[in-house]
């Protein structure tokens, strides 16, 4: 086995097996979406374009590190350097040969005009996805990680700009293809020959190990919490006796919010983005992003499985964790709220891009509930996964699919919930899974192992 | 008192510490009725277990070099004069076995070996007399 | 010596992950006042028993009493006086070093902000580093700060020392005597490094296989166990040598090197002179005598 084949089988192993479950799951809402407006199709379409590349090399970028870090020795192979073009590009093909698919069904109008144009569109699908997935492959190895991690948060803005393209060059396609295809295949190349200077390449993949080595080691960077918020919940704390459960219910949300609160700056701002964009993308992305607000639940640690000692026993984890799982839901739907709130403000002034189908309409109140829907039930996986992460992991990805699939089915007019069954319906999956988590909860603190129950001695 | 302990020994700490004391009451080091230092300030100062050093008290104590008087501590015991011989003599055989079995060993005759032992004992035991007239 | 009741008790203790049985009808008794050394492989259960001992884990069958409480039930009352530190123990990464050691402290009434100064010190903790970005060695030294912050009256260590150096590793071990030399205090410590058990334990436990094999005081165990070097006088050895309970033995020409268990000095000095034989008794590192008692 040469050196390229193993580290393409790398992209492909069991750790990284997530991100497929993950594009079917795009698929499969992209699919049923059948009901909608090109509009919401095309920025769905447009979201994964954007979105997939970047997962698929940030994925590229951690395999990089795993192999310096834990395979030093591979990182000596010969030609390690030399087959990273061709790596990002077989990464992109096999990633891009999915897009196309994707304007297949987009049922528009040009398509019935000439059989030409369709297969002049699909093959543009698949032009448009080398192009993002070797820019942002080619783009990584020559900007610095601030650079980069501000492209990332374009991603969504981007979304926007390519919308308009893309409807422009629908609109026109005789007009805009013949442009926008050279253009990408001309990018595509000159990447492909930017990665194939041996010497460039050599220098910022030295970089790359030096920004991973920094960060493994010392440098100290990365953010830690804020003074306000430690005084906050430190004097909360103190206000409790030292065995009243009150101590170990602020201690436990310290825990679990304090690195939340400590980037508080970078929540708000993206609040704000995700404003800006929601406003444009439709009620149907509209209420799966604030499903997926509940997926919070998965960076919340809640303050049961520690191995760090504090004079909590079960009991008071117990506690704590309630009072966490709480103040998430809390904190979601505070989220929602101003976010809804914030584009009804927005919807005054935002300007409407009509030639282009983008309508900016604030996102209805009733939407907010959708946001903590799926908590509780996320946080009983959560502690069901540290025992059994596979299942725990399917599990998710199929409670979600089967969710958003439920949502589209049950969604009689143009994505919209349906009024009379919908709040009784999320009410009993809400109030199920809040009696489902308090189970697992009871049932961990009550008689599981509290730390490395998978099988580790 | 003076203590060393030697960690890399292998020797059981508390039998460094036994031997130590026992050989410094023989030796005089230590008369009889001296207080010693209390087990925890002996396990703080030499840095080991507080039990360690209980348990060297205790054991010297059955042997009975060492004698506790309530509310005080513990002391060096009168011994009798043939008892205390008798610990000398072991004490002073242990150690000359080695260099016994060392002589067997090389081939040095009984008379040579003693005649050398003699030739250090006056080395030196004169040098011991010398410093004390200084 | 043992005059105090058992501070942990552990009765039949079983306990069962998948196919490994970690551990099985083990059965305990920890008294104060000592430094119990936890030896065994990897994989013979002595993180698993150890976190029984503060209830992280249940045991399937037996019980386990800590300070007089069911293992499983312990509160903050008792908890408060156990530290505890684990090889590669979870820290809350985003705090800095300082803002972890306030926080974990505001959970124990009786913090010693005194030995908290000392310890940064001595062993340069630099509190204004982020907890994710120190070293491994520096991490546990956090870890241990944290454990030994409010002077707990039981300190478990599962695997303490490995990330430190040996100048480190000294000063620990220093620290850990200093720290015993209260007598209500008692320390469990699980390590593989043997050669630093060796320095600071009273008592030895050993586990294999779930199975605690051996349970006995350092000093009994070190005199049980020697090692001689059996040299004849004149001439050559006989060959059959007299000597009882002998566990290996290698020999040479004029000489042999005996390991031989429960053998007192005297006896060895009476059956050396009737062999007419010099002899050397030396005891035993933990490391031979923690492989006789494992195999």
């Amino acid at each position: 086995m040469n050196t390229l084949i193993v580290r393409l089988k790398a992209s492909f192993r069991w750790r990284t097996a997530w991100f497929w479950p993950l594009f079917c799951f795009m698929w499969l809402v992209y699919l049923v979406s059948t009901r909608w407006t090109i509009g919401a199709k095309l920025f769905l379409a447009l979201l994964s374009l954007c979105v997939f590349p970047i997962i698929a090399l940030s994925l590229n970028m951690s395999n990089l590190q795993n192999d310096l870090f834990g395979k030093p020795v591979s990182f000596c192979l010969p030609g390690y350097r030399r087959n990273l073009r061709t790596i990002i590009f077989v990464d992109a093909l096999l990633q891009a040969l999915f897009v196309p698919l994707f304007f297949c069904h987009l049922n528009l109008p040009v398509f019935k005009e000439s059989g030409l144009l369709e297969r002049c569109l699909v093959a543009s699908g698949f032009v448009i996805a080398m192009m993002a997935l070797a820019l942002s492959g080619g783009l990584r190895f020559f900007l610095s990680r601030i650079a980069w991690a501000l492209l990332v948060l374009l991603t969504f803005p981007l979304c926007i700009l390519g919308y308009i393209v893309l409807v422009t060059a629908f609109e026109h396609p005789l007009l805009l293809w013949p442009v926008v295809i050279p253009v990408c295949v001309v990018y595509c190349v000159f990447v492909w020959r930017g990665l194939g200077d041996i010497e460039r390449v050599k220098r910022a993949h030295r970089r790359l190990v030096l920004e991973a080595a920094e960060q493994c080691t010392h440098a100290g960077g990365g953010k830690t919490v804020l003074p306000e918020v430690e005084a906050l919940f430190l004097s909360r704390m103190k206000r409790y006796g030292y065995t009243h459960t009150g101590r170990y219910i602020w201690g436990g949300l310290y825990r679990a919010f304090g690195p939340i609160l400590s980037y508080w700056r970078w929540i708000f701002a993206s609040l704000l983005g995700s404003v800006l964009v929601l406003g444009y993308a439709g009620n149907v992305v509209q209420e799966l992003i604030f499903v997926a607000l509940g997926s919070i639940a998965f960076i919340i640690h809640l303050p049961v499985t520690s191995d760090m000692l504090l004079p909590e026993g079960r009991r008071e984890r117990y506690y704590s964790a309630v009072a966490s799982a709480c103040a998430t839901m809390v904190i979601a739907t505070a989220a929602a709220v101003a976010v809804a709130g914030l584009s009804t403000v927005f919807a005054l002034f935002m300007p409407e891009i009509a030639r282009y189908g983008l309508h900016y309409t604030g996102i209805r109140l009733e939407t907010v509930y959708l946001a903590c829907l799926l908590t509780p039930g996320l946080f009983a996986f959560e502690l069901l996964a540290y025992r059994m992460p596979i299942f725990a992991k399917i599990s998710v990805y199929a409670v979600t699919t089967l969710l958003v699939v439920a949502i589209i089915y049950l969604d009689s007019e143009v994505s919209v919930l349906p009024r009379s069954t919908g709040p009784v319906l999320f009410a009993t999956v809400f109030v199920c899974g809040c009696a489902f988590f308090l189970l697992v909860l009871r049932r961990v603190c009550s008689k599981w192992c509290l730390v490395g129950g998978k099988g580790r001695i | 008192m003076l203590l060393e302990i030697d960690h890399h020994s292998g020797q059981p700490i508390y039998r460094q510490v036994i031997e130590q004391i026992r050989r410094q009451i023989m030796a005089g080091l230590l008369g009889e009725d001296s207080q010693l230092v209390s087990v925890r300030d002996l396990a703080s100062q030499l840095n080991v277990n507080p039990m360690t050093i209980s348990k060297a008290y205790s054991l010297l104590e059955n042997e009975g070099l060492l004698e506790r008087r309530r509310g005080v501590g513990l002391f060096v015991a009168k011994v009798a004069q043939d008892r205390k011989g008798r610990v000398k003599a072991r004490l002073l055989e242990e150690a000359m076995v080695r260099a016994v079995t060392a002589a067997i060993q090389f081939g040095i005759p009984e008379k040579k070996a003693a005649e050398m032992l003699g030739g250090l004992y006056r080395k030196y035991d004169s040098k011991s007399r010398s410093d004390s007239n200084d | 010596m043992i005059d105090a009741n058992p501070i942990v008790q552990m009765n039949g203790l079983s306990k069962r992950f998948g196919k490994i049985q970690a551990l099985d009808g083990t059965s305990l008794d920890i008294y104060p006042g000592r430094i119990i050394g936890l030896l065994g492989a990897n994989g013979a259960g002595k993180s698993t028993l150890l976190r029984h001992i503060i209830g992280l884990y249940l045991p399937d069958s037996g019980q386990c009493t800590t300070f007089g409480c069911d293992a499983g039930k312990l509160g903050p009352e008792e908890l408060g006086r156990i530290g505890y530190v684990h090889q590669e123990g979870d820290l809350l990464d985003w705090m800095k070093a300082g803002q972890l050691i306030r926080y974990v402290s505001t959970y124990y009434p009786n913090w010693n902000r005194g030995l908290e100064e000392k310890y940064i010190a001595d062993y340069d903790i630099s509190t204004d580093a982020r907890v994710g970005s120190l070293s491994p060695g520096q991490r546990q030294k956090l870890a241990i700060l944290l454990a030994i912050g409010f002077e707990p009256e039981l300190l478990i260590l599962d695997e303490p020392a490995a990330a430190l150096d040996p100048v480190m590793r000294a000063r620990f071990l220093d620290m850990l005597l200093q720290f015993i030399q209260d007598e209500n205090r008692t320390i469990i410590i699980s390590s593989h490094i043997l050669s630093d058990i060796e320095k600071v334990v009273d008592h030895v436990v050993i586990m294999k296989a779930g199975r605690i094999v051996l349970d006995s005081d350092f000093d009994e165990l070190r005199e049980r166990f020697s090692r001689v070097r059996v040299s004849a006088l004149s001439g050559e050895l006989p060959s059959e040598l007299p000597f009882a309970n002998v566990l290996d033995s290698r020999r040479s020409n004029g000489e042999a090197i005996l390991t031989v268990q429960n053998c007192s000095g005297e006896e060895l000095q009476q059956q050396a002179e009737s062999l007419n034989c010099r002899i050397d008794v030396q005891p035993l590192p933990l490391e031979d005598i923690y492989r006789i008692v494992v195999s």
